[in-house]
């Protein structure tokens, strides 16, 4: 029996379990009870695999000027979650599934970012390493509309993943919506980034909390010898000139993981043509590696959507001391 | 009170319409409103709306879509139904005229009807089949031509009703050719010689030889289904119920023609003669009447402007207005097979669609333009290339650029549109930028790249002739150098990064080393303040009209990192020249 036969018995089992009716069509179900492995080691290893399908994640620009490093961290995903493969169920088995072309991804931009961050634009994102033949962009015109949308297209799983960018924090985007786009997301499978800009973090239902910042971009190879690292970064700028931005970087803080640690930051630069993260050089030198000492532990959490610490990490404590010293 | 409407013609109010009781009192179209005033002082005079008798007309034809599918509108104020197998549905041709005639005298128009075998017979019928009497609703039975005899029917009317210019008539009536009749008896040629070949066809189409399409006021749908309401409804319920079995209905019929809908149009035709009509697209040809009745439900709820049913609707008609062939397939057995690539996601895009409006809900597509804002066109996700998503062409030529190994994207992931004018220092003539303002917060520039530079589509400049030249020239100079890594569709003209010189301090005029611009373009340069003499001045015109004056000129767009690790794109517009006012900065975008 062929393992994707296998695997589909598995999916149609473990909904089963769970006492829901077995799982609509829908690319997105292909997909339930798996990982989108972000390729860099670190974060994979903290997040037991990497970011879970069937939920809710969501993005926090640190400030409003990271608007940028906030569209980057979406588009990674979206080019992640479009040309993932199929396959590699939770419950055991190693990833296996058909590779497919790519996977179609429902990108929802509040009007309101398109003003502050700019539209998506196409040439940009497919530079990134995102096929834009894949995306479907919607424009919504305020908050209710864009997550009606997001959860219409988590609710059908007919797209990998749902990217939504919301600005400010209305009070549609409460808790009870969270909870509805996790909902939906989780019977189909679909992955939900909520990428929000101009916002503070907030507890909510989301399985993942990240705030994201734009860093000091790596040095473009060919080019260390013409280098003055110390003297650019002293701000001493006229001199400096003649170094070209390398490629994106951010600085990814897990804010909160609902079945894991959180608190730590990572430097990630995001490759690109390989399409994954990368530890940068100088991250690697500075943080020591803490989720190689920290086997993820056990049982998560009783209770996928228990309230949600705001403050603190709502983990075991194994490695508390150890990510302290991340910190 | 008599009626009459009026028009100001060369300075003079001319009666242009008059109504039965001005007729009666012997006035006429034509007459001026002062001899009219002078003969009925008490008369009733409305000065003439064009544009109102024409959506009057819109109206009327949309309700007469009510009878039969193929309604042409013969303005100014004409109807044409074609009730080829039409007339039947409802007892008869005498049977359909007295309910179109009392429809209209319901809604408090006077009409003439007429329905002969060719569409100009009953034209004229209507027009001049009776005497110039008072206008009359109920047309008398002599307008109903019978079969076969359109010719004799329009015999005996005047030339006039031909529908020729006024010239023609007046000289078919001096050479004593008075009636259709005394023509039609003539030989054609000597006719044709005088009054040209258009009388020729006027008339054989007017006696029903030649049959002239009706141009129909709204496309012919390719199936319909119609529901007539013996009693109106009102209420949201019935009309969901209605709207179920039309979608079963129209899906019997197109499945019997192996066609799924693209567009589906439902129109509801309210008692008092007003439509409304609703348009619904979907991805793919679809024939389910239940994913009909929920894109369908979804366009009702997002009406901005709710349906109103006022006294209720009496009809209502769901008709495809474009298919495709949808051929019959086998369902498919296995319960959860393997999912497939796009299960689904034509619905979605359906679903979409319907509540926030199709041009909401895009896909984008590659232009072929290195102008950054032109390199994209967003079409709408449903009237894109039906069928599977896996399965789409990038586009018929055009394709996405590819990221290459350890290289930056040289485009940014947003884009501002129109870029946003910032204040920025830079060394002159061409350096990037050191330090920036944008939305009052100054940004230090630590890393730079550039200048990439992008000469504007000068065969799109319209209306600022003294700009073409200088610009074409820039054109012509920035092309053969620095484009060794050149992608297929935008020209990159980034300069090798161990050319970049380093900076100079302070920022002096003296030549730069940079290939660009290169020396034809400085020569190029100075030719431009001769020309701008004679143009406005740039502080009279408005800022908008600056604005875009900034962007037709040739742009020098710089990657830059600024101190907190944000990537920008800022460009340049125009070089910078001595004496001239000096060129203005834009932020394009935002990198990740």
């Amino acid at each position: 029996m062929p393992d994707s036969t296998l695997s589909g018995l598995r999916r149609i089992l473990a909904s089963l379990e769970r006492g829901g009716p077995p799982q609509a069509n829908g690319i997105a179900s292909s997909f339930q009870n798996s990982w989108l492995s972000t390729g860099h080691p670190g974060l994979d290893q903290a997040l037991g695999g990497g970011l879970a399908y069937g939920a809710l994640h969501e993005l926090f620009a640190a400030t409003a000027s990271d608007a940028g490093a906030l569209r980057g961290a979406a588009t990674a995903i979206a080019a992640l979650a479009s040309g993932a493969q199929t396959g590699g169920a939770r419950t055991g088995g190693a990833r296996t599934g058909q590779t497919t072309s790519g996977h179609p991804v429902l990108w929802i931009s509040e009007r309101m970012v398109a003003r502050e961050a700019g539209a998506p634009y196409a040439p940009g994102l497919a530079l990134m390493g995102c096929d834009p033949a894949r995306l479907v962009f919607v424009s919504a015109a305020d908050t209710p509309a864009l997550l009606s949308a997001a959860c219409d297209a988590a609710l059908s799983g007919a797209v990998a993943a749902v990217i939504a960018e919301a600005w400010g924090s209305p009070s549609a985007l409460d808790l009870t919506a969270t909870r509805r786009l996790t909902l939906a997301a989780r019977g189909s499978g679909t992955l939900v980034v909520l990428a929000r800009l101009g916002a503070k973090p907030a507890p909510s239902a989301a399985e993942t909390r990240w705030r994201v910042a734009s860093g000091p971009s790596a040095p473009i190879p060919g080019c260390e010898a013409r280098v003055c690292e110390g003297r650019v970064r002293e701000g001493r700028v006229r001199e400096g000139l003649g170094q070209a931005p390398g490629l994106p970087v951010f600085d990814l803080t897990l804010l909160r993981h609902r079945r894991g640690v959180s608190g730590m930051t990572w430097r990630v630069a995001w490759m690109c043509h390989e399409r994954k993260f990368q530890p940068t050089a100088a991250s690697l030198a500075a943080t020591p590696d803490a989720a190689a000492d920290n086997p993820r532990s056990g049982a998560p959490l009783s209770g996928d959507l228990a309230a949600a610490p705001a403050d603190r990490p709502a983990a075991a404590q194994p490695s508390r001391r150890v990510l302290r010293l991340a910190g | 009170m008599p009626l009459v409407v009026f028009e100001r013609i060369k300075a003079a109010d001319v009666l242009v319409a008059v109504d039965a009781a001005a007729l009666r009192l012997g006035l006429k179209p034509g007459l001026s409103l002062a001899d009219a005033r002078a003969r009925l002082p008490h008369l009733y005079a409305t000065p003439a709306a064009p544009g109102a008798d024409a959506d009057l007309l819109d109206r009327l034809a949309a309700d007469c879509d009510r009878y039969t599918p193929l309604v042409g509108r013969d303005a100014p104020d004409g109807v044409i139904l074609n009730i080829t197998g039409a007339a039947h549905l409802l007892g008869g041709e005498a049977a359909l005229r007295d309910a179109v005639a009392g429809r209209l005298r319901a809604a408090g128009l006077a009409a003439r009807i007429a329905i002969a075998g060719a569409p100009d017979t009953a034209r004229s019928l209507a027009r001049y089949g009776r005497a110039r009497g008072p206008l009359r609703g109920n047309g008398a039975s002599d307008l109903i031509v019978p079969e076969g005899g359109d010719a004799a029917a329009v015999w005996p009317l005047p030339v006039a009703a031909l529908g020729l210019p006024q010239e023609t008539v007046t000289g078919l009536v001096r050479a004593g050719l008075k009636t259709i009749g005394c023509l039609a008896r003539r030989p054609r040629a000597p006719l044709a010689a005088r009054f040209g070949a258009g009388l020729h066809d006027r008339l054989e189409r007017t006696l029903g030889h030649m049959l002239a399409p009706i141009s129909p006021w709204r496309p012919e749908p390719v199936a319909h289904a119609d529901l007539a309401c013996g009693e109106p409804i009102v209420r949201s319920e019935d009309i969901d119920t209605a709207l179920g079995g039309l979608a079963i209905d129209l899906a019997a019929t197109l499945h019997a023609r192996e066609q799924g809908a693209r567009r589906v149009e439902v129109a509801f035709f309210r008692v008092d003669g007003h439509v409304r009509r609703l348009e619904v697209a979907m991805a793919r040809p679809s024939r389910d009447p239940a994913a009909m009745t929920r894109l369908i439900a979804e366009r009702l709820a997002a009406l901005a402007s709710p349906l109103d049913p006022g006294f209720g609707f009496d009809r209502i008609r769901l008709a495809a207005l474009l298919a495709e062939p949808l051929p019959a397939t086998q369902s498919d057995l296995t319960p959860t097979g393997v999912a497939d690539d796009d299960d689904g996601l034509p619905e979605l895009i359906d679903r979409l669609s319907a509540r926030l409006g199709a041009a909401r809900v895009v896909r984008c597509q590659p232009c072929d333009s290195h102008i950054p804002e032109r390199a994209t066109v967003f079409v709408p996700a449903t009237a894109h290339v039906a069928g599977r998503a896996s399965a789409l062409p990038p586009s018929s030529r055009e394709t996405w650029p590819v990221p290459e190994p350890d290289e930056p994207p040289s485009r940014p992931a947003g884009l501002f549109d129109p870029p946003q004018p910032i204040e920025a220092m830079a060394p002159v003539p061409d350096g990037p930028p050191l330090r920036f303002r944008w939305r009052r917060v100054v940004h230090d520039v630590v890393l730079a790249e550039g200048p990439e530079r992008i000469a504007p589509e000068w065969w799109r400049l319209t209306g600022r002739p003294h700009a073409a030249e200088p610009q074409a020239a820039a054109t012509r100079t920035a092309e053969p150098q620095g484009t060794q890594s050149a992608p297929p569709i935008v020209r990159r003209k980034t300069l090798p990064r161990e050319d970049i010189p380093p900076p100079r301090a302070g920022g002096g005029t003296a030549p730069s080393p940079l290939p660009f611009p290169s020396p034809d373009a400085r020569d190029a340069a100075p030719r431009l303040p001769s020309s701008q003499d004679l143009s406005p001045r740039r502080d009279e015109r408005e800022d908008v009209q600056q604005l875009t004056d900034w962007l037709a000129e040739v742009r020098d767009y710089y990657r830059v990192e600024d101190r907190n690790g944000r990537r920008y794109w800022l460009f340049r517009a125009g070089l910078w020249q001595p004496g001239r006012e000096p060129p203005r900065w834009f932020m394009h975008g935002l990198y990740a």
